[in-house]
């Protein structure tokens, strides 16, 4: 039996997977789509990459002296959300490029903070191979499903519907993942 | 101060991200460059995702009674070199379907064991988010560089030469990851 904690961590993460999966590979298709070469697909997710990874690190050291790792993680969540709709005005790589800055600030708020908190929810050594594997699993099979689903609303629809979506689903996420701050409370 | 363990981990997956790294979004060029459209540059990242996700639940299962965690770890490191080399032969989307069915099942093997030793080694409760924001850090930043020169490569050489030295460096992270293997082998014997 799984703890609710654990719960509305591994079910928060699966919506969220959902919405961001959608973009997956066809990022490239896109940022050629706004006039970028291979060079600009490179440097716009390396940025987003090394802003995350530069930036995950202190907010990771940072979140061990706060108590309020739910907070830090919400406002990351929240932050991706609406830089998802911020694709909808990108316009040239350089538009691309301070999106994918944000988004890495984003990601850098709630990855930490959302790992340290999975860790910590389930005290049963013995099943934490089945823990990381269900959360990973369940994350991997819902990002494979996004990214068809992606692929076929850029066929058959646009790239604009596309971050809509996502921006909708990634906003149920959010809401759903702050039912973590009433278990808090209790 | 991080045990040696964490270290192995930490600096054999930061030599996998650079290599995993260097094809990243370009994946969907590559695709296109084999006369892929859009619904095959997603089918050919779907099927790699729901491969890894279906395995990586098993995997995660039998890895904590079965098998030992560092072995499946080495296990998976291996496969995906192989993969790597593989890219080479790839001519059409469905060469493509097939690599990226294999990688998945490498990344299941990886993935959640390096993940639970990475968890099980840190035995320091009040700094979990210092470990695990150092592990997604530095593999992401790690990650962005190799895309970089990933990029670089293709722009001024090609996919070839790219997959070729992809398949390089993850054989080096798989001979480097190894050493887990040793370290398990000396606490065993104790």
């Amino acid at each position: 039996m799984l703890k609710k904690k654990i719960k509305i961590l591994l079910y928060g993460t699966v919506i969220w997977s959902l919405g961001e999966g959608m973009f997956g590979p066809i990022f490239a298709v896109f940022a050629k789509k706004i006039g970028g070469d291979i060079l600009d697909v490179a440097w716009a997710w390396a940025l987003y990459l090394i802003v995350t990874g530069a930036l995950v690190m202190i907010v990771g050291k940072m979140s061990d002296t706060w108590r309020n790792k739910e907070k830090l993680m919400i406002i990351g969540f929240s932050i991706n959300t609406i830089l998802t709709f911020g694709y909808i005005f990108v316009s040239s790589p350089m538009h691309l490029f301070a999106i994918q800055i944000g988004l890495g600030v984003g990601n850098a708020l709630f990855e930490p903070t959302w790992d340290a908190l999975f860790d910590r929810a389930d005290e049963n050594e013995k099943r934490e191979g089945f823990l990381w594997g269900l959360m990973l699993g369940e994350k991997e099979i819902i990002l494979g499903i996004a990214v068809i689903i992606g692929g076929m609303i850029v066929t058959y629809f646009s790239f604009n519907a596309l971050f809509i979506t996502m921006g909708i689903i990634q906003l149920i996420a959010t809401v759903y993942q702050t039912r973590i701050f009433k278990l808090k409370k209790a | 101060m991080i045990r040696k363990e964490l270290k192995i981990l930490l600096y054999g997956n930061n030599i996998y991200n650079f290599s995993e790294g260097m094809l990243g979004p370009l994946f969907a060029v590559f695709t296109q460059k084999i006369g892929g459209d859009i619904l095959d540059i997603t089918w050919a990242w779907a099927l790699y995702l729901i491969a890894t996700g279906t395995m990586i639940i098993f995997v995660g299962k039998i890895s904590d009674t079965i098998i030992s965690k560092e072995k499946t770890m080495v296990a998976g490191y291996a496969l995906r070199a192989i993969c790597s080399f593989a890219y080479l032969l790839v001519s059409s989307p469905i060469h493509l379907f097939i690599v990226q069915i294999v990688i998945g099942i490498a990344t299941a093997m990886n993935g959640p064991t390096w993940d639970a030793l990475y968890d099980r080694y840190d035995d320091s409760d009040d700094e979990a988010g210092y470990v695990w924001g150092l592990a997604g850090g530095e593999g992401k930043l790690i990650t962005g560089i190799g895309l970089i020169i990933g990029g670089m490569i293709v722009t001024y050489g090609s996919f070839k030469i790219l997959f070729i030295t992809m398949g390089v460096i993850h054989t080096i992270a798989t001979i480097y990851q190894a050493r887990i293997l040793g370290i398990k082998n000396r606490y065993t014997k104790c």
